[in-house]
């Protein structure tokens, strides 16, 4: 009796100690909670300024080189124009090499910016309603040159029941320039075709561009949508770019409601799909 | 090789950049193209010299020294003697934003640089043929 007592006398008293203990660490687990969620939430500011500090750098940095691009563009543009006079060959030659490096050189700013725009939220939407048929010329027009130049038969099939599209137009116009111009890249022998059908149950206008190209193995087809990626990105790789297109393209898509889906196989070609809303709400 | 026939019924284009280079480049080009040129390197000096010459129409930059091109574009169509010039926007800046801001300050037209020199005469061209010759 009494050595039961003495026990749970010790008993008890070892138990208090024990939550005494037991307070004290949760007291110091709170507290070191705290200071991490304080040090988190700094982190976190910190971050977010330096991803706007560097949105701002780039965006500074774009117009920094774009100043000088411009005038060299011009310039080029205005000998290539006979402004001061009529030019050799081999002088007109070089002056297209300049014009040609400089307007390259002029796609990988804006790429770099577009992104930069994209991601600090300042890539501004301008809906307005328009028909895809006359944009698909449009753009076809505009890379004439490079289609003429590849030799490759490339043609449009587009359904004569489209509807108008309410959309950004200028932004559709560089998803599928970019779509087109990647499968001119891509493709050294064959075809390249673009098509365009309305799917009357989701109201969605599908463009495709097919291409006999040398096509992507299933296991890049993740890759080709991720910033600065390409299916072959090492420094010998055979085809030069930012490898900003495509995921420019996705985001430009996912701000109309829409998106890209892409079906191809290694050396099979490819089709790059753009899936439109036929009414893009503003959000 | 003088393209350009100066006659005073030429249109006379003022153009507004404070960066020589591309400011003497599109003068050079709109010569060529036939047009009469003047040429403001700020804000304020674009405002007094659209208010002493009236141009036909007026290539503004928008990042400029001293003053603007939005505020000087702001006075200009505040001011009933230079009200109906056409003024065209011309930046570099991305982040300068969207057209729209442009157009709330009463640009008529807006231009992304780089522009090549051709392409910015046709989009004069576009606006003097929108508006009366007389205005």
């Amino acid at each position: 009796m009494h050595l039961l007592r003495l026990d749970k006398g010790r008993q008890l008293g070892r138990l208090e100690e024990a939550s005494a203990e037991l307070a004290a660490r949760v007291n110091a687990a709170t507290e070191e909670l705290a200071t991490q969620n304080e040090l988190l939430r700094r982190q976190a500011i910190q971050l977010e300024q330096a991803s706007a500090a560097k949105s701002q750098f780039l965006a500074n940095m774009s117009h920094e080189l774009r100043t000088p691009l411009n005038a060299i563009l011009g310039y080029t543009n205005m000998l290539l124009q006979g402004v001061n006079g009529e030019l050799a060959a081999t002088q007109r030659r070089s002056l297209s090499r300049i014009d040609s490096n400089g307007r390259h050189l002029l796609v990988i700013i804006n790429e770099i910016l577009d992104i930069t725009r994209i991601e600090a939220g300042r890539m501004p939407l301008h809906l307005s309603e328009f028909r895809l048929t006359e944009l698909v010329q449009e753009v076809m027009a505009e890379l004439d040159p490079i289609i003429t130049r590849s030799k490759l038969a490339v043609s449009a099939t587009l359904d004569v029941n489209l509807p108008p599209v309410h959309s950004d137009r200028q932004k559709v116009k560089q998803i599928l320039v970019n779509l087109l111009s990647n499968a001119l890249k891509f493709t050294h022998e064959g075809s390249i075709q673009v098509t365009a059908v309305y799917e009357v149950p989701t109201a969605t206008l599908n463009v495709s561009v097919t291409d006999t190209g040398i096509g992507i193995d299933p296991i890049h087809q993740e890759k080709v949508w991720e910033d600065f990626q390409q299916v072959d990105s090492s420094p010998t790789r055979p085809y030069g770019g930012t490898g900003l297109g495509l995921s420019i393209c996705r985001r430009l898509a996912a701000m109309l409601d829409g998106r890209l889906s892409l079906k191809s196989a290694l050396g099979q070609g490819s089709t790059f799909t753009l899936h439109l809303p036929r009414r893009t709400r503003r959000t | 090789m003088s393209h350009s026939s100066r006659s005073d019924d030429m249109p006379l284009v003022l153009i507004v950049d404070d960066y020589e280079d591309a400011r003497e480049m599109y003068a050079e080009y709109l010569q060529f193209s036939g047009f009469r040129v003047a040429e403001a390197r700020n804000g304020l000096e674009a405002v007094e010299k659209a208010f002493a010459l009236r141009p036909a129409v007026i290539l503004m930059d928008l990042s400029l020294p001293v003053m603007d091109g939005w505020e000087a574009t702001r006075r200009l169509k505040k001011d009933p003697r230079t009200r109906s010039i056409p003024v065209v926007a011309l930046t570099g800046h991305a982040l300068d934003g969207n057209s729209r801001e442009a157009e709330d300050a009463g640009c008529d037209a807006y231009v992304t640089k780089p522009c090549l020199p051709d392409d910015l005469v046709r989009e004069v061209q576009r606006l003097l043929s929108a508006v009366s010759p007389a205005a």
